[in-house]
C-alpha cells in the first residue's frame, strides 16, 4: 500500500522484478526439500536466465552445489542458458564479499548467468579484491566498495546492499546512510545512547520545548530536581508556546470539544494524520534507491515515497492522508516537502484541531556523522490555524538486524 | 473510592449496553483525567494492535462475575519490549489499574497491572503514568555529558 502518489520508472520496475524473481525462488527452494534437487535447480537456472536475459539483472548465481553435482547439471543448465541467448560461467571460488556470509559456496562450485561485458566486470573486481589483499589494504571502504560492486552486478539497489551490509554488523563508511531498519525510543528505552530528552520526547515534542527541557538539564543550578520535576516545567513552557502559536479562533473553536469526537479509528489509517504517521513509535524502514526514497512504516504498513528527480508539487491531485512527498539531500540531511494532505485532527501541545487544506509538511532527516542516528524536525506549516510553522522534533536510531513486522490489527466490535 | 467508581460503572454497564464499534485513540473512549484499579483473574490475552487486551473476570463480594476488558498499548510497541502472547495467561490474578470508559463499560486503559506475586507490568497505552516512571528511572543517570549535542 503506497498511500503517497506512487509514480513508476524503469529502476523501481527493476528492482521490484528482482525481487519478485528472488521471491519466487526463494518459495521454490523452500518446496525443495520434496522437490528433486537437480530439476529445481535447472528450474530456477530457467528463472534466472529469463531475468538475466530481458536485462533484469545483470548477473545471477544459482545456488551452490558440489562439484559432482554441478557436473551432472552444467550440460543441461548451458543448453537452457543458450535458449535465452545468455552465457554461462562455472566459478569454482566464488567472489567472497560482506555482502554474504563467507562460507556463502565454500566447497562448491556457482553457475553464473550473464550477458558479456559482465563477466569481465565480475573478473576485474575478483582482481581488485586479490590486490588490495596483497597491498593490506582490502579494508573500510575499499572492502565496502567490493561488497558494492559485487552487489552492483547482481542489479541489487543501493538501499538492498546497504541494508545486508548493515545487517552483518558492517559500519558503512563515507556518507550515513538513511537505509536502514530504524528504532524509536519508545521500542528501545534501554539504548544507553538515547538522551534523556530523547526519552522525554519520544513520541515528539516541539523544538523549542526539546530545546527548553535540554538547557535545564544542563543547568547545575537543576540538579536537585528531578528530571520528572523539569519535564513538568517543560510541559508548561511548550503549552504556553504552542497557544501562543495557535491562532484565537483555532483555539476558540476547540476550547469547548469534546474528547469524546476524537478520532476513533477502526483498524483503518483514515483521519489519523501526518505528524501521527512520522512519530509513531513503530519501527521504519528506510530505502534510498536512485532518485527517490521509501520510508515504510510498522504503523498502518504505510509506505511513503520521496521524490528527488527535482520535480515540483504537482497542483491537480486527489488529497490524500500522506500526501505528496518530494525531497532533495543536502549532505547528511533529506529536506521533504509534502503537500496535498487530507485535513486531519493534529495535536499540538494538547490543543487539537483540525488542519486545513492547504497544510504543508517540512521534514528534515540529519544524520549524525556516524550514521546510527537521525533527528527528525518537522515544520507545520497551516497559515490558517497558526500564526508560523509549528517545529516538532524526534529521533531514531539504526536497528541493525531488525525487520519490519507486519501491522496486523482487529477491531473490537460488539464486545461489552 | 476506586471500589465505589468500579460498581458505580458495573451499574452503569448493565443499564445501558453498549457496543463498541471503533478503537484507537484512547480519549475518545476513556477518561483519561480518572484512574480505577480492579482486581481479576484474566481468562485471555490478545498481543495484538491497536491495543493490547486483556480480558478478565472480575468477581465481587456476593460471588457475581463480571467480563472485563483491559486495553494496553500496541502489539509493535510491546513485542519489541519482550511482551509476549503467554506474558499473561489465563488463571494469572491481577490488580490492574487505568482510565475508566467513557460508556461506563467494563473497560480500562490500562496504566500498570500488578501480578499475584508482586510484579508490576506496565505496557499501558496511557502513556503519562508510565513516562513518569521512566523519567524517574533517568534520574539515575548523568546529565550534563549528554545535556549538549
Amino acid at each position: 500500500m503506497n498511500e503517497g502518489t506512487a509514480m513508476k520508472s524503469g529502476a523501481s520496475t527493476a528492482s521490484r522484478a528482482v525481487i519478485f524473481f528472488s521471491l519466487t525462488l526463494a518459495a521454490i527452494f523452500a518446496q525443495a526439500q520434496d522437490t528433486d534437487l537437480r530439476s529445481y535447480r535447472l528450474g530456477s537456472t530457467a528463472s534466472w536466465s529469463e531475468a538475466v536475459s530481458v536485462g533484469v539483472k545483470e548477473l545471477a548465481l544459482s545456488s551452490p552445489a558440489t562439484p559432482d553435482e554441478m557436473d551432472a547439471l552444467i550440460g543441461e543448465a548451458e543448453e537452457i542458458a543458450a535458449r535465452f541467448g545468455i552465457s554461462v560461467y562455472r566459478e569454482i571460488d566464488l567472489l567472497v564479499t560482506d555482502l554474504f556470509p563467507d562460507d556463502v559456496a565454500k566447497d562448491k562450485h556457482v553457475l553464473m548467468l550473464y550477458q558479456p561485458p559482465t563477466l569481465e566486470k565480475y573478473m576485474a573486481l575478483k582482481q581488485r579484491k586479490a590486490e588490495l589483499i596483497k597491498a593490506g589494504e582490502y579494508a573500510d571502504k575499499a572492502r565496502e566498495d567490493i561488497a558494492r560492486g559485487f552487489g552492483r552486478l547482481l542489479s541489487y539497489p543501493d538501499a538492498i546492499i546497504d541494508q545486508k551490509l548493515i545487517d552483518r554488523g558492517i559500519k558503512l563508511s563515507g556518507r550515513p546512510s538513511f537505509n536502514g531498519v530504524w528504532k524509536s525510543p519508545t521500542i528501545s528505552l534501554d539504548d544507553a545512547r538515547w538522551h534523556i530528552q530523547d526519552v522525554a520526547c519520544r513520541n515528539g515534542c516541539s523544538e523549542v520545548s526539546y530545546e527548553y527541557f535540554r538547557d535545564l538539564l544542563s543547568d547545575p543550578a537543576n540538579d536537585d530536581t528531578s528530571v520528572f520535576d523539569l519535564y513538568g516545567d517543560t510541559q508548561e513552557f511548550n503549552r504556553k508556546y504552542v497557544s501562543s502559536l495557535i491562532r484565537p479562533t483555532t483555539l476558540q473553536s476547540w476550547a469547548n470539544y469534546d474528547a469524546a469526537n476524537d478520532a476513533a479509528l477502526d483498524c483503518t489509517p483514515q483521519g489519523d494524520g501526518l505528524q501521527h504517521q512520522i512519530s509513531a513509535p513503530p519501527a521504519i524502514k528506510i530505502e534510498h534507491s536512485g532518485d527517490r526514497i521509501t520510508i515504510t512504516y510498522e504503523y498502518w504498513n504505510a509506505v511513503r515515497t520521496i521524490y528527488l528527480d527535482g520535480r515540483s508539487l504537482p497542483d491537480e491531485l486527489e488529497l490524500s492522508r500522506l500526501g505528496y512527498s518530494i525531497g532533495q539531500l543536502d549532505g547528511n540531511t533529506l529536506v521533504v516537502t509534502t503537500d496535498r494532505l487530507t485535513p486531519s485532527q493534529i495535536s499540538l501541545g494538547g490543543n487539537k484541531f483540525y488542519l486545513s487544506e492547504g497544510a504543508q509538511f517540512i521534514e528534515r532527516y540529519t544524520l549524525s556523522e556516524n550514521g546510527e542516528r537521525m533527528d527528525i524536525l518537522w515544520n507545520v506549516i497551516d497559515p490558517v490555524n497558526l500564526r508560523g510553522p509549528y517545529t516538532g522534533k524526534m529521533s531514531w536510531l539504526q536497528a541493525p538486524g531488525w525487520v519490519l513486522d507486519k501491522w496486523s490489527c482487529e477491531a473490537i466490535t460488539g464486545e461489552f | 473510592m476506586n471500589v465505589i467508581r468500579k460498581f458505580m460503572l458495573v451499574a452503569a454497564s448493565l443499564l445501558v449496553p453498549v457496543i463498541v464499534i471503533a478503537h484507537h485513540n484512547a480519549a475518545s473512549h476513556y477518561l483519561l483525567d480518572q484512574k480505577i484499579t480492579v482486581k481479576g483473574v484474566v481468562t485471555e490475552f490478545r498481543l495484538i494492535n491497536p491495543h493490547a487486551r486483556i480480558y478478565f473476570d472480575v468477581t465481587d463480594k456476593d460471588g457475581n462475575v463480571e467480563k472485563w476488558l483491559g486495553e494496553g498499548n500496541a502489539s509493535s510497541v510491546l513485542r519489541r519490549r519482550d511482551w509476549k502472547d503467554d506474558s499473561l495467561k489465563p488463571g494469572d490474578e491481577i490488580t490492574i489499574t487505568g482510565s475508566p470508559a467513557r460508556d461506563g463499560g467494563n473497560k480500562l486503559d490500562w496504566e500498570s497491572i500488578v501480578l499475584a506475586d508482586g510484579t508490576e507490568l506496565r505496557g499501558g497505552n496511557t502513556k503519562a503514568g508510565e513516562l513518569e516512571q521512566q523519567l524517574r528511572e533517568l534520574d539515575k543517570r548523568p546529565r550534563r555529558p549528554e545535556a549538549k549535542e
